[in-house]
């Protein structure tokens, strides 16, 4: 397959190609994700990819801060040689805003699983969760993928 | 926000679920509306699993701006699959499905599976009707349910003959739709089983078990998936790579990909419980040839899809954007 030209391959989602689980010492074990995104580049091995996900699980959560390496990367034995992966990983209370209050019933919306008279209900919570989570995850990403960028043209 | 710190970067937004229609995005606050529609459209390529979500997100487009007061507002147009908005073009594609044939094919083999292959034959022949989901809403799991137990009001001579078994992986049932549905899903078993008498037709697996769900797939003879809405249609795309039975399949005119497999599948609306229970008979009394040659057709188009095209169509649409910018 073509290379972009001269560009760095960076890929945003929130599960992304890698989590963690911890035995039972508490030791984080790696482990490949299988959502959509990791499945469908599986077959972009070959190609430098700069990951930035999301840490979804407490697992994740404690590997992104005992795995890291000095630029944030965290290490692993399970993923292609030239793909590295940086977690985003807000802090407990942004990321129950994130997830919990806006992506699940935003979840329920794609789906069409509102029912207008009762669902959805918007409170000042959820505008509060949509500013302090929502969107302040949504800047963590966006700072992660330009701290990789680092003046490069990206993709 | 990636389109600001990054004017000349090339932006692929790939959506895995479906995009709703502008009167379900509507519920949202216009400022959610609006950052969102904005984000999207400031992206190269917006991929979406149905042309359907295509026309539903021009839609949106097409409504939100309309809604706005503004005299300034920028032109929109749509045709060979760009999107322009004012001086901005954004091609839409769907994206190629996923199939996971090597990954099923080596799960079917394992002794985990083997033995739950073991467990779920039966010795008498039976019509084994098999859904395998996410215990989600959308799912539509409880109108499944329900059109089977209509199916055996309508024809008690297949109590005997039929059974429907349920692989369902739980969800979190912390959030309240999750934990009613799962109860809904019991309660509606639960009413059919109660009119069969002592046979329980309807067996619900609520758990995290793949061995046991690739078991149900490899057994199934018809395979149900009715979502409301749905992007990604796992089941239909990975069941048949593993199925021994020339299974057929019923999905709702919603699934992802009842687009690919035209007249090979029983399409039913989502709301149509009697539609659902009709083709539940069709199948239950269809003819072995007959199902013969629509599982032979599905299984050529399944391996006709290249596993590697959606990461390629990806890298493509990528690099014809570079190209064009």
């Amino acid at each position: 397959m073509k290379l972009l030209s001269g560009r760095k391959l960076i890929v945003a989602s929130s599960r992304g190609p890698l989590n963690f689980t911890e035995d039972q010492s508490g030791k984080a074990v790696a482990r490949r994700d299988t959502s959509r995104s990791s499945e469908m580049l599986e077959h972009l091995s070959n190609l430098p990819i700069s990951w930035v996900s999301g840490a979804v699980g407490v697992a994740d959560r404690n590997a992104a801060e005992s795995r890291s390496d000095d630029h944030g990367l965290i290490q692993n034995d399970v993923l292609p040689s030239d793909w590295a992966v940086k977690f985003v990983s807000p802090p407990r209370r942004v990321h129950h805003k994130f997830y919990n209050v806006i992506c699940n019933p935003l979840w329920f919306l794609l789906h069409r699983s509102w029912s207008p008279t009762f669902t959805p209900y918007i409170g000042t919570q959820e505008h509060d969760a949509w500013e302090r989570g929502y969107r302040a995850v949504n800047q963590s990403f966006d700072d992660r993928i330009s701290n990789i960028a680092d003046g490069s043209q990206i993709a | 926000m990636i389109r600001e710190r990054h004017p000349k970067s090339l932006i692929h937004f790939s959506f895995e679920t479906p995009w709703p229609w502008p009167s379900e995005l509507e519920l949202l606050p216009i400022a959610w509306r609006s950052k969102l529609l904005d984000s999207l459209l400031a992206a190269d390529v917006v991929s979406f699993p149905t042309d359907a979500d295509i026309n539903a997100f021009i839609a949106c487009v097409r409504s939100f701006f309309s809604s706005q007061s503004d005299d300034h507002l920028p032109e929109i147009k749509y045709r060979s699959s760009t999107l322009i908005v004012g001086t901005h073009s954004i091609r839409l594609s769907v994206l190629a499905p996923l199939v996971r044939s090597p990954k099923f094919k080596e799960v079917v083999r394992f002794p985990q599976t083997q033995r739950f292959i073991y467990d779920l034959a039966v010795a008498e022949p039976i019509h084994t009707f098999v859904t395998v989901e996410r215990s989600e809403p959308h799912k539509n799991i409880v109108r499944a349910i329900n059109a089977y137990g209509e199916l055996l009001k309508r024809r008690p001579d297949l109590t005997e003959s039929t059974r429907f078994l349920l692989m369902l992986t739980p969800g979190p049932t912390h959030i309240s739709a999750y934990k009613r549905v799962s109860e809904e899903i019991r309660r509606a078993a639960r009413k059919v089983n109660d009119l069969a008498k002592n046979s329980n037709p309807v067996r619900v697996y609520e758990e995290n078990n793949f061995y046991r769900a690739i078991a149900a797939l490899s057994i199934y003879d018809t395979l149900v998936s009715v979502p409301v809405a749905d992007g990604v249609g796992r089941s239909p795309l990975g069941g048949p790579i593993v199925n021994t039975k020339n299974g057929g399949m019923i999905l709702s005119e919603n699934d992802a990909t009842k687009g690919l497999f035209g007249d090979s599948v029983s399409t039913v609306g989502i709301t149509d419980i009697a539609g659902i229970s009709f083709a539940m008979e069709a199948a239950a009394d269809e003819s072995l040839e007959s199902r013969f040659t629509k599982s032979e057709a599905i299984l050529d188009i399944l391996r006709s899809i290249d596993p590697t095209s959606a990461a390629r169509q990806f890298l493509s649409e990528l690099n014809e954007v570079d190209h064009t910018h």
